[in-house]
């Protein structure tokens, strides 16, 4: 890993195109701006890997699972608008 | 032209070429398959199901949240229209991923943070990640008391 010490107004170039801001530091926070072109995907880590873990947790077993037929089918009673057909 | 997908749960069934979703973005954590195509899970259902063409064993469950009786908005990130190539709102189908306990599978949750985009058009879709915090990946479809009336209103709706 890079690891390099910025003051706050300062910036990074990353391949030419994605510019990196620090844009004020304040006690364990530290606020960052990024210039990208609109291909480039930016999250916060988190997010990503929570939305990810959660991806792989909803993969569905399906090989004889009438356990999941009869939860899917029981909700018919709960639906608050009919899908369109 | 009709492609013939092998699927754990459905068999191998055919699919019209134009019904085959492209996604330009993966879903988060599987990056290898790209093609998916939606298939009904019953009459009237409100799920649908998001089966992988290239692996038999990779469906997801798919829903609206609007179904539950969820409010369900949010603005499209630029990144998201201009990688599906949107230029109406009418032409973007979201779902989102239903998340199934086995231990209690009437306590399914949907991915609201994390829905799927779809281009109804050119059928290009990907996994959209919102900034927005009011929502999360884990929201109930259905309440506990709903869940356990389900089976009962359901019977009285075919009474009517």
């Amino acid at each position: 890993m890079l690891v390099l010490t910025r003051k706050t107004g300062q910036k990074l170039i990353i391949d030419n195109d994605i510019e990196v801001t620090i844009l004020e530091t304040r006690g364990e926070s530290v606020k960052i701006g990024i210039q990208a072109p609109k291909s480039v995907s930016i999250y916060r880590e988190e997010i990503y890997e929570e939305i990810k873990k959660t991806n792989l947790e909803s993969q569905t077993q399906v090989s004889g699972n009438s356990q999941l037929d009869q939860a899917l089918d029981q909700t018919k009673g709960v639906i608050k608008k009919q899908p369109p057909q | 032209m009709a492609l013939t997908v092998n699927t754990a749960r459905f068999g191998d069934i055919q699919v019209e070429e134009d019904r085959i979703i492209g996604f330009e973005e993966p879903i988060f954590g599987f990056e290898k398959t790209k093609r998916f195509v939606i298939l009904d899970h019953a009459e009237n259902s409100p799920f649908k199901w998001l089966q992988s063409v290239d692996d038999p064993e990779l469906a997801f469950v798919v829903t609206n949240p609007v179904f539950f009786g969820i409010e369900y908005e949010f603005e499209l990130p630029d990144e998201t229209v201009n990688t599906l190539g949107l230029s109406t709102a009418e032409d973007a189908l979201v779902l989102t991923i239903v998340n199934i306990p086995q231990s209690d599978p009437a306590k399914m949750t949907a991915n609201l943070l994390g829905p799927i985009v779809i281009h109804q058009g050119n059928r290009k879709a990907m996994q959209v990640v919102l900034n927005e915090s009011r929502y999360n990946t884990k929201t109930r479809l259905i309440p506990d008391d709903a869940a356990r009336q389900g089976g009962a209103s359901a019977a009285s709706e075919k009474g009517e």
